[in-house]
């Protein structure tokens, strides 16, 4: 009764799209979640997205209990265990740097959300600048904090998604950062609206982007399934963050 | 010699929990698998004085959107709360493990509540009123699933974004070549907020020209604005 096979990364809980849930986790899962967030007041799949993606830590601790299949069990497994890929997961393709910045320096992707609000010490390490801002994990409407407190030189104003990925942020292409503001602005995620066709550009240079999905379709299937446990997570990260970086 | 847990405690849950749900049994043993409410709890090193004298004290909610079958025994429980669709929360001091079960003993109460909320409210109802713990002490999404966030917004939600404080005194400071058109901009946002009032830095400033010296107090107030 209580297991779902998605068909996707857990980073759809942050994703504000009910479309995206139907076509990617299909109702059986949408159902399951319904019914083991009924007792917090969820009723049917719009109310399922908006606790989710306000409340992401708390909703992902509801789903203890199910048990996941396929593809991204592994991932979803260790959700339930507090364990989460903090990577980027957009593949952002390589430009010529178009800006730099000392700030912000941000090792997470808005996975991070998605562990229990007291992993205070994980946002210390890795998304000490956000943690500066908002001087406390908020428990929901993190991305409404975010918007509003958010300094107007980090909002790269003028800059596609593309080149704020290739800019870089304390020597690094912030292609994390690009992950945050994507979701800041939009309230989705930046890989799964990739993945459905509906990267919402900023400017010219996101067109790169959107024309190169179509070459990465095996790319979803075969480069990113990073495994459950920690070493993997890390070894995966570091491949992903800093190699290839000119 | 492990003598029982004092009548008074187990009175004061079976009082408290009577109010919320119905008490199912007590035993002596350990708690089932479920989710501790408490974030901040006794070190496992510290078990052994803590428990000194009497058994650690577990009071373990069970609650379903659907309704359960009371349970009668501990295994029967157990079963309970690994099955999906039943949240077992559990307020306890020291999290139970081989450690702590090498050094002490433990007593179990059992309670049933329909509502998820009225369950998570009264664990920590008890905690707070009868065990004297402080809010800060429970796990954060607990409280949010609680409903308690909305009470306690200083708890869940970050404090107010610190421009008010940064913003005003440089409206404050007479500085003509300043940016006219943000200073009042932040001037219409803020209004009217300066070191005076901000009753903490005030303090803390009027502190350190007591005990440091004025010098370093006007340091302190040129920082500040």
């Amino acid at each position: 009764m209580y297991a779902c096979k998605p068909q996707v990364d857990p980073a759809i809980l942050l994703h504000d799209d009910p479309r995206a849930w139907v076509e990617l986790l299909g109702w059986g899962c949408i159902e399951v979640f319904t019914s083991t967030a009924r007792p917090v007041g969820v009723k049917d799949l719009d109310g399922l997205v908006k606790y989710s993606t306000t409340r992401p830590g708390v909703f992902a601790g509801l789903l203890r209990g199910v048990e996941f299949f396929g593809k991204y069990a592994a991932e979803w497994g260790g959700l339930i265990h507090g364990r989460i890929y903090l990577g980027a997961r957009t593949p952002f393709p390589y430009l010529p740097a178009a800006a730099e910045r000392d700030e912000p320096v941000i090792l997470a992707s808005p996975a991070i959300a998605l562990l229990p609000p007291d992993s205070k010490r994980l946002w210390q390490k890795r998304a000490y600048v956000l943690l500066r801002l908002l001087s406390e994990v908020p428990v929901r409407n993190l991305r409404l904090h975010l918007s509003q407190r958010l300094p107007e030189e980090w909002r790269f104003q003028g800059l596609s998604y593309v080149e704020v990925a290739n800019a870089r942020c304390g020597g690094r292409r912030c292609v994390l950062w690009a992950e945050w503001l994507y979701w800041i602005e939009q309230g989705r995620m930046p890989h799964i609206d990739l993945r459905l066709g509906k990267f919402a550009e900023r400017a010219e240079r996101d067109k790169l982007l959107t024309s190169l999905a179509k070459d990465l379709e095996g790319y979803w299937i075969n480069v990113k399934k990073p495994a459950a446990s920690c070493w993997h997570f890390r070894r995966a990260e570091v491949a992903n963050n800093t190699g290839g970086v000119p | 010699m492990s003598r029982g847990p004092l009548d008074k405690d187990v009175g004061d849950v079976r009082r408290h929990f009577r109010r919320w749900g119905e008490v199912w049994f007590e035993y002596r043993g350990p708690p089932p698998n479920g989710r501790y409410v408490l974030k901040k709890m006794h070190p496992v090193e510290a078990a052994e004085s803590y428990c000194r004298g009497a058994p650690l004290l577990y009071v373990v909610t069970v609650s379903s959107a659907d309704g359960v079958e009371r349970p009668k025994t501990p295994e029967e429980l157990d079963d309970l709360c690994a099955s999906p669709g039943v949240s077992c929360y559990i307020f306890g001091d020291v999290v139970w493990g081989p450690e702590a079960a090498s050094v002490c003993t433990s007593y179990v109460v059992a309670v049933g509540i329909n509502s998820l909320k009225d369950a998570l409210r009264s664990l920590v109802e008890f905690g707070v009123q009868i065990r004297r713990r402080s809010w800060v002490e429970f796990d954060r999404s607990v409280l949010e699933l609680a409903g308690l966030c909305d009470e306690a917004p200083g708890i869940c939600d970050p404090p107010p974004p610190p421009e008010d404080r940064r913003d005003a005194p440089q409206k404050a400071s007479p500085t003509p070549g300043g940016d006219v058109a943000s200073s009042v901009s932040t001037a219409s946002v803020t209004g009217e907020a300066d070191l005076r009032q901000d009753g903490a830095a005030s303090e803390c400033v009027k502190l350190v020209a007591r005990c440091l010296g004025e010098e370093l107090a006007s340091r302190l107030r040129s920082c500040y604005a």
